[in-house]
């Protein structure tokens, strides 16, 4: 199965760098790509569509695995960092730096770890009365959400001098990304991988529930606390690069869940290979379904999204 | 000698305490029942005792050793406990679950002995029965099934002491028997020292060699069943009248007559 998700994200790839305004046939990518092109099309390639797909496929790698272990630590399978309020924390604070400290670009993504971190722990605060219980979580995110959205809403209605392409960035956008963003996400895109995979025995763990965890000998608390972390700075450093884009960390989990299975040694990298290929197509078609005009890929992930979230609503809880 | 033992343990949950002066001790390569009302601290006890939840004041003694001095994955790979209807996830199989019995003795930097894995797991599989239901979703068992599946997990973490709270709970009488059974042959077989919350006194005095009586958030007796139970201490912890004769086996078995009016 991961294999065909690995055959889904040469095929998404390829296809994301073909597609767009002017087509490209498959040999001069391959040309373009390993040095011999040369002309038009290979400028293109180049700085418009590889660097874009790039950011696509690790955006799609970096959400999908945030909501994969959120989806574990909070025992819930409705979780998510857009829903539940961690890429508004990430946002709010991301946006506040990019206003205020402006020339300080470098810091955006820190201080939106910051604020996704931050937004974990109040949805924990806020939730946790006698243990963790699901549907508060989502009552308590949603809250959370609405208070740092309108955070954000505020900030960009006092600068909105300042705030160029705002409204792409609420619903969350690739268009005009490019190698810049590749350098800002990548190294989070690695860590986050190599963290999450080491955690993925613990996460396997977890989903017994708490009592049968500890049982087992898991420091429960500190797991919980450190995976936290690691999902909140996945989200992070995708809401940097491409703004508010929802739903990708709820649909790509789930449905490698129902195909690999709840393994987290099988479940992690399924969702990060499906999360590549499912943000690369989706990008792509987005871009090129109503051509002339682009449309934001957060505005099709939440057409997808949200039944997608009513149906799990009505089968889990 | 005492193999675990508990030591002035007060536990309180939300400034509300469910046990208090809590001094009791369990004799090693025993079966051990603990019994009482509804609500009266036996779950929370057996928590203490496994470490599970740590929020407790006094001490735990494991082999006369303190467990917070111990590390909670030394106390995993030797005391296991199965807490009331767990659940798993809905696609892991039996033998992933038994397999996962074996996280005590795995961690980050040092990869895991396989064979000893492969072989704790085996023994637990074949302890419980569940060899054909190797590849069998835990989740879709039935409920005999399902807690010996459990069982297995606890067992494969090679335990000296297994904690179980309340195994039989939702079990027709012919899988009540069987997980018991199953308890009582590993603790023959092995030496294990088994510590489990019962609901029904009846398998408490078939099955255990020894009782803890909780009530009123404290230890009310601690003896043989032969010592202990009787009518009297049926009537003051339960507030039921019983009839206590001998069965076919000549084991103790009672039977609820009436409540007792209490005052």
């Amino acid at each position: 199965m991961l294999i065909i998700f690995a055959v889904l994200v040469a095929a998404g790839f390829f296809t994301s760098v073909m597609m767009g305004s002017v087509r490209i046939p498959f040999q001069e990518i391959y040309d373009a790509l390993f040095g011999a092109g040369a002309g038009t099309h290979q400028q293109i390639i180049w700085n418009i569509r590889l660097p874009r797909t790039i950011v696509a496929a690790l955006v799609g790698i970096n959400l999908s695995l945030s909501g994969a272990i959120l989806q574990a630590i909070m025992k819930n399978p409705l979780a998510d960092p857009h829903i539940i309020g961690i890429s508004s924390g990430a946002g709010l604070t991301g946006i506040m730096v990019m206003l205020m400290l402006p020339g300080h670009e470098y810091l955006v993504t820190p201080a939106a770890f910051v604020g996704a971190m931050a937004a974990a722990i109040c949805i924990y605060i806020l939730a946790w009365k006698n243990g963790i219980r699901p549907v508060r979580i989502i009552l308590a995110g949603v809250a959370v959400s609405a208070f740092l959205g309108a955070g954000i809403s505020a900030l960009m209605i006092f600068y909105s001098d300042k705030v160029h392409g705002a409204l792409m960035w609420m619903v969350g956008g690739l268009a005009a990304r490019s190698w810049p963003h590749v350098d800002i996400i990548y190294p989070y895109t690695i860590i986050g991988i190599v963290l999450a995979f080491l955690g993925a025995k613990h996460l396997n763990i977890l989903q017994l529930g708490d009592e049968i965890a500890k049982g087992l000998g898991l420091n429960v608390e500190v797991t919980r606390i450190v995976m936290t972390a690691i999902a909140a700075m996945l989200a992070a450093s995708a809401v940097s690069v491409v703004g508010l884009l929802g739903f990708v960390g709820l649909i790509i989990p789930h449905a490698t869940r129902l195909l690999v299975g709840s393994d987290y040694r099988f479940l992690l990298p399924g969702s990060a290979l499906l999360g590549a290929a499912v943000v690369m197509l989706s990008d792509t078609f987005a871009r090129t379904a109503f051509a002339p005009t682009e449309l934001p890929v957060g505005i099709l992930m939440a057409v997808l999204g949200a039944p997608f979230f009513l149906f799990l609503l009505r089968r889990e809880l | 000698m005492a193999v675990l033992e508990a030591r002035n343990l007060k536990i309180s949950v939300q400034d509300k305490v469910i046990l208090h002066d809590v001094n009791v001790a369990f004799t090693e390569g025993k079966r051990t029942a603990i019994i009482g009302p509804n609500g009266a601290g036996k779950s929370t006890l057996l928590k203490a005792l496994s470490f599970v939840n740590p929020k407790y004041d006094g001490e735990v003694l494991l082999d006369g050793v303190n467990i917070r001095e111990i590390g909670r994955k030394k106390i995993s790979q030797r005391v296991a406990i199965l807490p009331q209807a767990p659940v798993a996830p809905p696609d892991v199989t039996v033998g992933q679950l038994v397999d996962f019995g074996r996280f005590p003795y795995r961690s980050f930097i040092k990869a895991s002995d396989p064979k000893a894995d492969r072989e704790a797991v085996e023994w637990a599989l074949d302890r419980t029965h569940l060899h054909d239901f190797r590849d069998r979703r835990v989740m879709a068992l039935s409920g005999g099934e399902r807690q010996r599946a459990w069982i297995a997990m606890a067992l494969a973490q090679q335990p000296e002491i297994l904690l179980l709270d309340e195994p039989t709970t939702y079990l027709d009488i012919g899988h009540q028997l069987e997980v018991m059974n199953i308890v009582e042959d590993i603790n023959r077989d092995y030496k294990m020292t088994v510590i489990m919350v019962l609901h029904d006194i009846n398998h408490a005095l078939q099955y255990a060699d020894e009782l803890v009586v909780i009530k009123n958030h404290g230890v009310f007796a601690q003896g043989t069943p032969k010592e202990i139970l009787n009518v009297k201490l049926l009537a003051d912890v339960f507030g039921v009248r019983a009839d206590i004769f001998k069965n076919s086996q000549g084991i103790s078995v009672l039977s609820p007559v009436s409540l007792v009016n209490r005052d």
